[in-house]
């Protein structure tokens, strides 16, 4: 943790104000997200230059560059696989993904399942908003069904699938869902992610005021649950079963959070001194050319 | 004294002709030959055709000769698929399992039959049918010459870690084999090797050199997804990397490989991934994100037959024009394509530097002919101390760079084309980076000047690396009328067609591309002007490179030139460029 950590100042919300301001249109739910994230990050001291911020590409992908922290804005659905390279690349960084529900789901599905089995070292926040929002309005993996669209105009015929549970199933060291309606346990849950050392993911809920006009934010204050104090977010069954069935809620919270070895921290040999001396490690080449010439 | 010796051994899958193969190639370079090897196996782990050929020589070889001067047939339809390859004096030895009269059709004029229970002594004698090959083994060791106690080192070597049992099994083998051919006196032709001092020459798969290149040139970190033939990549880095300070990496997909190394490269890493055809494809997104966000990233692409899955494990120059093109939008490449061990493991080393100085993705065009074939090469010929490091505009301090509203000018416009390159986490300073169009801090904009001169910095990059590349590699002949353009495996073949019209005084020039984009046109011009007919000898159907030469010739040089192309999956014989050449000069 201490790596994160700055060691000159006290920080404000203000001092993590990014390259530019917000495009969002007014109400979209990813406001929230972003002012609890400088909220956090002042409270634990991220230190900005050894921060990465990555993002996709939607209306959450534009994130990175709000926030005062080095940004990749990567592909869409390329969040992950971009996190894990500067994660091995260079593990005193703190990583922090940024996507849609989209981009975590549906074109980077499969990312998402691997990063969570390796359990690299990122924070993964899903502004999920059960929509394509930069695409103008098409059904997402999240929407539910019978969801009417642009591009469902019967309704879409899809399941969605539930972030929560596909990241407790993959794996995931810490597994959380948030409402952008709900600041103060939203920063709290965000502090926690950050907080633990391992694949981090949180889902959150927030509405697009411009396309969804079922999970608006009323609908959500009606359909959300906090999950009970006393629940041990250690025991992984635990977890699934307020995952999968909550008094006929939507759960919000930490699910679960358990640490176990980080992937770059198995792979990676840190005693090894070549990160930065490319030269090292020469006479081995010797010996590797020498085993083929016996 | 032979000096040159070419065997192949064939039969299905599973026969083990793969490791009859390996051994003798280690027999052959233990006697001072060098060698190269030819796979030619199947997508397939048993029961189909497959065969292995080594081709030892005094001189260097990169590539297989016309005939094969032995022929181990393990079944007799091997004897029909490989007849073609045989010549008078070649000795086709063949299990001779079924004590059936070869059919006529199997018989070829002037060629030594000899069939031998391979089979049933390994059966009845060593208790296992299957080492039969090491009979085999033993067979052409006794022919060749070659001493027992150098055998029996290879033996050791070879199945040392499968434990002293079946060392001793093997050797008893190959005892077996020798006994059956002094048993048989008489029935083999005189075929003895000279034996010269083993100089430890390295001997090694393509992919093994682009390993220690890439080792060597301070890659620390490599992310692949297995494909035919590049996997060894991989499995060779999987096991050295770490001692090196790296990681190299399974993903879950291609997508998911090259988005990892762009991430450790923006990280500050030297990063590569490796390929082929079907992988590469997935991989065009990511190629044209490292492009816009000018991120350095070295791609090492084993081509193979095509298209879709075609046949994996054979191989051809199909995909010259697709790379040269793959990616959306505009954005600087190289493509450098090797056609010898050292320049597997140089340009691989090298190949990160031009990335790093350059900042864009670095591509090394192989096939599957020299990725996963075996050369020899003398040791020195390839040094790690002769790679430098080149860095580029690495910066490693913010304050060494503007900055715009506390960001830095990761993208500064400098006129070379080539911004200050920040890593994240250096003193001082942060940035921004994205696909989007961008301005010099890295955050997207639509701004009309911005486009335009944002395009102009990376494309001018273009014009400074022409400088700095590899240029072709001319091999000239006195007075020569006639010239070859090719690039990649090809090599070898041209060589010895080239010293075999020399002889009957017909001599030709070659001209190899090593650098296939930016494409050379000068020098290319200036050697189609030099001649009267020009050969373009490449492994596809179209005539890709010829599209190329002809893209940057004058047009009246255009009836100079023909093509030599080969597609069916297996390299050129010197046979196949040899004969097209005699037919137009007639
Ligand atoms: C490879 C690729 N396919 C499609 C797109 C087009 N695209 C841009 S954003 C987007 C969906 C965004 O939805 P989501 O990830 O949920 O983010 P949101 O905009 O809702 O925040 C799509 C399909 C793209 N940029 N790249
Ligand atoms: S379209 Fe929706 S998701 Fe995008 S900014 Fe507007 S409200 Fe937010």
């Amino acid at each position: 943790m201490s790596e994160i950590l700055s060691e000159v100042k006290v920080r404000t919300p203000k001092d993590y104000e990014g390259y530019k301001k917000p495009t969002w249109c007014p109400g979209c739910g990813d406001f929230s997200i972003l002012s609890s994230l400088k909220k956090v990050a002042a409270e634990i001291g991220l230190d900005p230059v050894k921060t990465v911020v990555v993002s996709g590409i939607g209306c959450s992908g534009k994130s990175y560059a709000f926030f005062y922290a080095n940004g990749v804005h990567t592909l869409h659905g390329r969040v992950l696989p971009v996190a894990t390279g500067i994660k091995l690349g260079n593990p005193e960084l703190f990583v922090i993904g940024l996507s849609g529900d989209g981009d975590a789901l549906a074109i980077g599905g499969n990312h998402f399942i691997h990063t969570a089995r390796r359990n690299v070292n990122i924070k993964l926040i899903i502004m999920n908003n059960q929509i394509y929002g930069l695409t103008k309005g098409q059904f997402s993996p999240t929407s539910n069904h019978g969801f009417v669209t642009v591009s469902s105009p019967y309704g879409s015929v899809e399941f969605p699938v539930d972030p929560v549970i596909l990241a407790l199933a993959s794996g995931a060291s810490f597994v959380a869902r948030a409402f952008s309606g709900e600041p103060n346990s939203l920063t709290e849950i965000i502090k926690e992610a950050f907080l633990h050392k391992g694949f981090s993911v949180i889902d959150v809920l927030s509405p697009c005021v411009t396309y969804n006009k079922v999970n608006t934010y009323d609908w959500f204050r009606e359909n959300i649950e906090f999950l009970p104090n006393g629940h041990d977010k250690e025991n992984l069954t635990e977890a699934f079963t307020y995952a999968t069935s909550f008094k006929g809620k939507i759960p919000i919270g930490i699910f679960y959070k358990k640490e176990r070895p980080t992937y770059e921290e198995l792979i990676l040999d840190s005693s090894n001194p070549c990160r930065e001396d490319l030269y090292c490690g020469r006479e081995r080449v010797y010996e590797l050319i020498e085993t083929f010439s016996k | 004294m032979k000096e040159d010796v070419q065997v192949r051994i064939a039969g299905i899958a599973g026969d083990g002709s793969f490791i009859t193969g390996e051994v003798l190639a280690s027999l052959l370079k233990k006697i001072g030959y060098y060698v190269v090897t030819v796979k030619d196996f199947p997508s397939n782990i048993r029961g189909l055709p497959s065969n292995y050929t080594v081709r030892g020589s005094s001189k260097p070889v990169y590539g297989r000769n016309n005939y094969d001067d032995f022929l181990i047939a393990f079944d007799i339809p091997s004897i029909k698929t490989h007849l073609r390859d045989l010549k008078e004096g070649s000795v086709c030895i063949y299990d001779s399992r079924d004590g059936k009269e070869l059919s006529d059709d199997l018989k070829k004029e002037g060629v030594f039959y000899v069939p031998l229970p391979l089979r049933e002594i390994a059966r009845k004698e060593l208790g296992l049918e299957l080492i039969k090959n090491m009979v085999a083994s033993g067979v052409l060791s006794e022919i060749f010459g070659v001493d027992e106690e150098i055998t029996d080192r290879v033996i050791l070597e070879n199945f040392k870690r499968k434990g002293e049992k079946v060392v001793e099994l093997n050797k008893k083998a190959v005892l077996k084999g020798r006994e059956l051919v002094r048993e048989n006196h008489g029935r083999f032709p005189e075929f003895k090797l000279r034996k010269y001092n083993d100089p430890g020459r390295v001997l090694a798969m393509g992919n093994d050199f682009v390993s220690m290149g890439a080792i060597a040139g301070g890659c620390r970190f490599l992310a692949a997804y297995p494909i035919t033939p590049s996997s060894e990549i991989l499995e060779f880095l999987s096991k050295e990397m770490k001692k090196f300070g790296g990681a190299a990496i399974q993903a879950e997909d291609e997508i998911s490989s090259i988005n990892m190394a762009i991430g450790a490269s923006i990280a500050g890493l030297r990063a590569m991934v490796a390929s082929s055809g079907p992988g590469v494809a997935l991989k065009t997104e990511g190629l044209s994100y490292a492009g816009m966000t000018e991120t350095p990233l070295v791609i090492y692409y084993a081509m193979r037959v095509g298209p879709s899955t075609g046949l994996p494990t054979k191989t051809s120059q199909e995909d010259l024009l697709y790379i040269i093109f793959a990616g959306h939008g505009e954005f600087p490449r190289l493509i450098l394509m090797p056609a010898t061990p050292d320049e597997l493991f140089y340009l691989t080393a090298e190949a990160f530097n031009f990335a790093e100085e350059f900042q864009i993705p670095v591509i090394i065009l192989t096939d599957q002919f020299l990725a996963q074939n075996k050369f020899t090469i003398d040791k020195e010929k390839i040094d790690p101390k002769k790679v430098e490091i080149r860095r580029g505009k690495l910066v490693l301090n913010g304050n060494d760079i503007p900055r715009n509203n506390g960001f830095l000018l990761r993208y500064k416009i400098e006129e070379d084309g080539i911004s200050p390159r920040i890593i994240p986490g250096i003193k001082e300073g942060v940035f921004g980076t994205t696909g989007y169009e961008h301005d010099e801090a890295g955050y997207g904009t639509e701004d009309e000047d911005n486009r335009v001169s944002m395009v102009k910095k990376r494309m001018s990059k273009i014009k400074h690396l022409i400088k700095r590349v590899p240029p072709p590699v001319l091999y000239e002949k006195k007075n020569a009328k006639i010239g070859i353009i090719s690039a990649g495996s090809t090599f070898g073949p041209i060589m010895e067609t080239m010293e075999r019209l020399e002889k009957d005084g017909i001599s030709v020039s070659f001209l190899r591309i090593v650098t296939l984009w930016p494409f050379p046109e000068d020098e290319v011009r200036k050697f189609v002007e030099d001649k009267e007919k020009i050969f373009i000898v490449e492994q596809n159907y179209k005539g890709q490179l010829r599209f190329l030469v002809e893209n940057a010739i004058i047009d009246i040089h255009k009836n100079k030139i023909r093509g030599i192309t080969k597609f069916s999956g297996r390299p050129f014989k010197p046979l196949d460029i040899e004969e097209k050449i005699r037919e137009e000069l007639k």
